[in-house]
């Protein structure tokens, strides 16, 4: 049978593991998990079980003190948080010069304070919600190995104190001119064994159920006094596609990437979240001169640009739904949102920089911001195709001549994008469309590449004549591609009939999340479509009433194949992605309610529906509730057709409140002293039970 | 001290404190709420550890349950039996989860020097039970101890704090005299002093006198005498003994002068010597005994040798504590008084005794009337006892019990 020391050296060996790993994601160190593991199990293998391995005393505080030498020295070179790493290097460096001594209680006692504090060092670095979900593991870990040393010390002092007087007389003869107690009582261990094995390790999980509940309660209700919260050190992530130059062919390395990007809800006008008919499109950058295989923002160096604020919603504005963005930490200083976007409050953190046609944060990019802007881009739960352009903001007029920017004939007279002009050309040739029907035209050119079935989309992109042009090459010869051969093909298809375009770079859907009802835009949804510009948006648009006629405006098309898209997007569940669901909900509510809780997020989450719970039960409690409330619940329940689920209720609530009932009563039993009370604790079975006698030493 | 008991921070609890501590400060310094989240789920095990250890020292209560008679040297059991009340509270009842005992044993009427015996542990006690536990121990010296208060305590889960209690469950234990072997000096000696009334005595055999009882073998004792039947029962030689038919009545002095330059080692041989003699002479019967402890208050006891007799002479020899000046007069005294004339009497003295001037004292007692003593012999000094003594282990209390009570049995 395992002993309560293997025991204790295997899990303190898991525990110093796992805070390694926990200070190892904090620093984004893959070698440090890697390398504890490594030294957990030699030590436990080599140091305790064979004992090949055993620093001597000496020898570990030489290794000990060569440690702090480095980590001071690693310090001091250092600035800022990379000094809290190099403590955090120091641990781990003595962590594994402890791990090789023999172990005793002080060893043990050094091995524990070192992890811990490895863990406090990582929760100052780490902010995932992994880093929680171990972070619960690591306490149920730690506790269970408190426990466990409570054990091992208590029975290395029992065999202290119990061997008195036994360690001078082991001839057995008698002590007779001794003072004091001598005893031959053997330690007996059957209670460490038993209490290990019965009851620890389900103790331990109890208490740290327990201890996590009570830390959560304390924690959240704990009032907190600003918005510093926010301002946690995060690295920061690049938001794929927002530079001002875009190179064909980058999209696919970032595909599988599922960092969050931000967090989306869409509140209509009485606060209520909902879900769109189609996935939205969050518009982000836009890129409007082709070179080179590249994609980038040019603008008229003499036009006017400046950074204005957005524009206030207004009576005019048409009918308007809110949403707002939680956005991660980010480098760029882009956000991406539906357009068109109007401002709430004084205090949006947001500005449109009119020349680069772009939303900007104001704050620091890397800290994670929020902000409500509301948006006119919906009607009916669907975003509209068409985006007003506010001619106050976006001054587009004097930049016409780039939206119809083609690539240059080469000094050979060779058209790099002929076959795509030729192609064009042809697909409008087999429509009817007047020349001037500008919409008629783009949908046709759009169709042909997304419904064609002549082009595919595929995340493998390459070029089967690298002299090509990439989406020449496409139209021609390769015609598997993503999202932004599409765009880019289709924009350039719209140039060559004279129909000004733009590529346009952001995130098309994301994953509705019905637990939080947000969308969780990430990574991968990472999209490019592309946008013509209309002088007049046609009267007979279906939501022509919706924007507001007569102005110009934005018709957005999206060449790329739906049925990608809509694979990587569909919101029918399997149990696994609902999974999913249910861990990128809790993402989101250790990532706002965890991290990043605030005073105003503590009184809007916490304290006002906390306050409002009381009022309710304060109401339930009330004898106006029983007497009119009830039955009027009832009667409207039976109306609606939801009486069986508050039947389901009540019934729960009265089995809840009658086994409380049965429990107190007991209870009451119990402890009342009336003569012949047969469940008295004085005439239980227990309390009648014989003594047990424990003397195994006879 | 809270609610009666005493809770203690361990020095591992203290460490803990201090990480804790610096993990608060740094929450709120750096305002980083995944330390502060650190710092609950800290906090909370450390409370979680102050409550269980307050619950499980809730309600003990403890029974102590000693042997009547001990003697130096003798190992006894003691037992401890641990009780929880049940909790009468809604909320808070609950087990008591590893309490540790620890008993208290201090000699009275000495310099308190406190011997800790074993510590017993009750790894669970549900409210209304009850567990008992027994440890063993050897008391060296004779004398009245006091045993108690007993400490209760308890760290379980963790170890970080622990509550203590101290229950008071004072007893008292009188620990008699190490007994040893008498010499065949010894014998001749009491045959000799006792030679006059022997003179007309016939002899029948191996068996002198009635048949008195049986009684463990003793070294020079005849095989002859061994009762065949109950040394097969009992696996250890047991002889028969006899009534005396003729009484070999003794007083036994005990001066209890220690000067300087004595050791009082001398002391408790002298004092184990005649622990000795007394026993021998109660478990033989058939005579008369009386002993006298020459002490600032001397006293004179005795009787027709009993069992009853033994106890009685020899709690007073365990009690029996050095005398800083010499009451060996005042004691003839008081045994003029008291005890029937012309016995034998054997003086016993850690020191060398000015025979000159205990004859002179002697003479000064009888010369008032007729004469009040007998044969007088002395024994005194470190070399002298030796002859007729050797100290060795046969328990006192072994031979009260086997006297008075059955063995006791595993």
């Amino acid at each position: 049978m395992i002993t309560i020391q293997r025991t204790l050296q295997i899990a303190f060996a898991v525990m110093a593991s796992l805070g390694t790993m926990l200070l190892g994601m904090g620093s984004d160190n893959v070698v440090l998990p890697i390398v504890a593991v490594f030294v957990a199990v030699t030590s436990v293998y080599f140091t305790d079980i064979v004992g090949w391995i055993r620093l001597n005393r000496t020898f570990a505080s030489f290794a000990a003190l060569l440690a702090v030498a480095i980590a001071l020295t690693d310090f001091f070179q250092l600035q800022g948080e990379r000094q809290l790493l190099a403590i955090a290097y120091l641990l781990i460096y003595l962590q594994i010069v402890v791990m090789y001594q023999q172990k005793d209680t002080r060893i043990y006692w050094q091995l524990f304070m070192l992890s811990l504090l490895q863990v406090v060092v990582a929760a100052a670095l780490n902010f995932s919600a992994i880093f929680g979900l171990l972070l619960a593991l690591y306490l149920v870990i730690a506790l269970f190995v408190l426990s466990l040393f409570f054990l091992y010390r208590d029975a290395g002092e029992l065999r202290a104190v119990n061997s008195f007087g036994a360690s001078t007389n082991g001839s057995g003869q008698r002590d007779s001119g001794r003072r004091g107690v001598r005893t031959t009582k053997p330690l007996a261990q059957s209670w460490h064994e038993d209490l290990l094995n019965r009851r620890l390790v389900w103790r331990s999980i109890a208490e740290s159920i327990v201890t996590v509940g009570l830390t959560l309660v304390f924690f959240l209700l704990l009032p907190r006094s600003g918005d510093l919260a926010m301002a946690r050190r995060v690295t920061g992530q690049r938001m794929v596609g927002f530079t001002d130059t875009v190179r064909l062919g980058d999209l696919g390395n970032i595909s599988d990437d599922y960092s969050s990007v931000m967090r989306v809800w869409f509140l209509d006008s009485d606060d209520q979240p909902f879900q769109l008919l189609r996935p939205p499109m969050f518009r982000g950058t836009v890129v409007n001169h082709y070179e080179n295989s590249t994609w980038t923002l040019r603008f008229d160096p003499r036009s006017e640009g400046q950074v204005l604020s957005l524009k206030p919603l207004d009576a005019s504005s048409g009918r308007a739904v809110r949403q707002t963005i939680h956005l991660e930490p980010q480098h760029e200083d882009t956000v991406c949102a539906v357009y068109p976007v109007y401002e709430l409050s004084n205090n949006t953190p947001l500005l449109f920089d009119s020349r680069k046609q772009q939303l900007l944060r104001q704050r620091t990019r890397l800290s994670k911001i929020e902000m409500t802007v509301a948006t006119t881009g919906f009607e009916r739960n669907v975003q509209l195709d068409i985006t007003p352009v506010d001619l106050v903001v976006e001054r587009y007029r004097s930049q016409e001549s780039e939206l119809t920017q083609l690539p240059r004939v080469l000094s050979d007279g060779v058209d790099p994008l002929k076959k795509l002009k030729e192609a064009a050309a042809e697909v409008l040739a087999d429509t009817d469309l007047a020349a001037d029907d500008r919409i008629g035209r783009a949908r046709a050119l759009e169709q042909y590449l997304r419904d064609s079935g002549e082009f595919t989309y595929s995340l493998r992109t390459g070029r089967s004549d690298p002299d090509l042009d990439p989406v020449e090459d496409f139209i021609a010869n390769n015609p598997s591609g993503h999202c932004e051969y599409f765009s880019s093909a289709l924009t350039l298809m719209l140039r060559s009939q004279n129909i000004p375009a733009r590529m346009v770079i952001g995130f098309n859907g994301g994953k509705w999340n019905s637990l939080g009802s947000y969308y969780q835009v990430r990574q991968l949804n990472a999209h490019s479509w592309v946008e013509v510009y209309l002088n007049d948006i046609p009267e007979n648009h279906p939501f022509a009433d919706s924007i507001g006629l007569p102005k110009p405006g934005w018709l957005r098309l999206d060449p790329t194949p739906t049925i990608a898209i809509e694979e990587r997007d569909s919101n029918q569940l399997t149990l696994a992605e609902r999974a999913r669901e249910w861990m990128n909900y809790g993402e989101y509510l250790w990532s706002d309610y965890i991290v990043d809780l605030n005073a105003r997020r503590q009184r809007e989450g916490i304290y006002e529906p906390l306050s409002y719970t009381v009022d309710h039960v304060k109401a339930l409690m009330s004898r106006d509730f029983w007497a009119r409330g009830l039955p009027a619940a009832v009667r409207k329940a039976a109306e609606d057709g939801t009486l069986p689920y508050l039947g389901a209720w009540l019934a729960a609530l009265l089995i809840c409140a009658l086994t409380l009932a049965v429990l107190l009563f007991r209870r009451l039993l119990r402890i009342l002293p009336w003569p012949g009370n047969p469940w008295h604790w004085r005439r239980s079975k227990r309390s009648q039970r014989p003594a047990t006698a424990s003397v195994g030493f006879y | 001290m809270l609610f009666g008991r005493s809770i203690i921070v361990c020095r591992e609890g203290w460490y803990y404190l201090l990480v804790l501590g610096f993990v608060v400060t740094g929450s709120f310094l750096r305002e980083v709420n995944l330390l502060l989240v650190l710092a609950g789920m800290m906090f909370f095990p450390f409370l979680l550890n102050l409550r269980t250890v307050i619950i499980s020292s809730r309600g003990l209560t403890v029974r102590r349950r000693i042997p009547d008679v001990v003697s130096a040297g003798e190992t006894f059991h003691i037992d401890l039996a641990l009780s929880k009340l049940p909790s009468r509270f809604w909320l808070g009842g609950g087990a008591s989860w590893v309490i540790h005992a620890q008993d208290k044993i201090q000699p009275l009427a000495k310099k308190p020097e406190i011997t800790v015996p074993p510590r017993l542990t009750f790894w669970r006690l549900a409210p209304g039970q009850r567990e008992d536990q027994s440890y063993r121990c050897c008391l060296a010296d004779r004398g009245r101890y006091e045993l108690g208060p007993v400490t209760l305590s308890s760290g379980f889960p963790l170890g970080l704090v622990r509550a203590e209690r101290r229950v008071k469950s004072a007893d008292h234990l009188i620990v008699l005299p190490r007994l040893g072997q008498l010499t065949n000096a010894w014998r001749r000696l009491y045959q000799e002093v006792h030679q006059g009334s022997r003179a007309n005595h016939h002899k029948h055999g191996v068996s002198q006198g009635e048949f008195h009882s049986l009684r463990d073998w003793r070294p020079g004792d005849s095989r002859r005498r061994i009762h065949w039947r109950t040394t097969a029962r009992r696996g250890a030689p047991v002889v028969r003994q006899y009534e005396q038919n003729r009484e070999q009545n003794l007083v036994l002095l005990i001066d209890a002068w220690l000067p300087d330059g004595v050791d009082p080692v001398t002391f408790e041989k002298v004092v184990s010597f005649a622990s000795t003699v007394v026993t021998d002479i109660c478990q033989r019967g058939g005579s008369h005994l009386y002993l006298g402890l020459a002490t600032e208050r001397p006293t004179v006891g005795g009787g027709p040798s009993s069992t009853g007799l033994m106890r009685e002479l020899l709690e007073s020899l365990a009690v029996l504590a050095p005398a800083s000046v010499n009451h060996l007069a005042p004691l003839l005294t008081v045994v003029r008084e008291t005890v029937p004339p012309a016995m034998t009497t054997v003086i016993l003295s850690p020191r060398a005794l000015d025979l000159a001037v205990l004859e002179r004292e002697i003479h000064r007692q009888n010369d008032n009337g007729r004469s009040r003593f007998g044969r007088i012999v002395t024994i005194s000094g470190d070399q002298e006892i030796g002859e007729y003594f050797q100290p060795d282990v046969p328990s006192a209390a072994r031979s009260v019990r086997r006297q008075t009570e059955p063995q006791m049995s595993a």
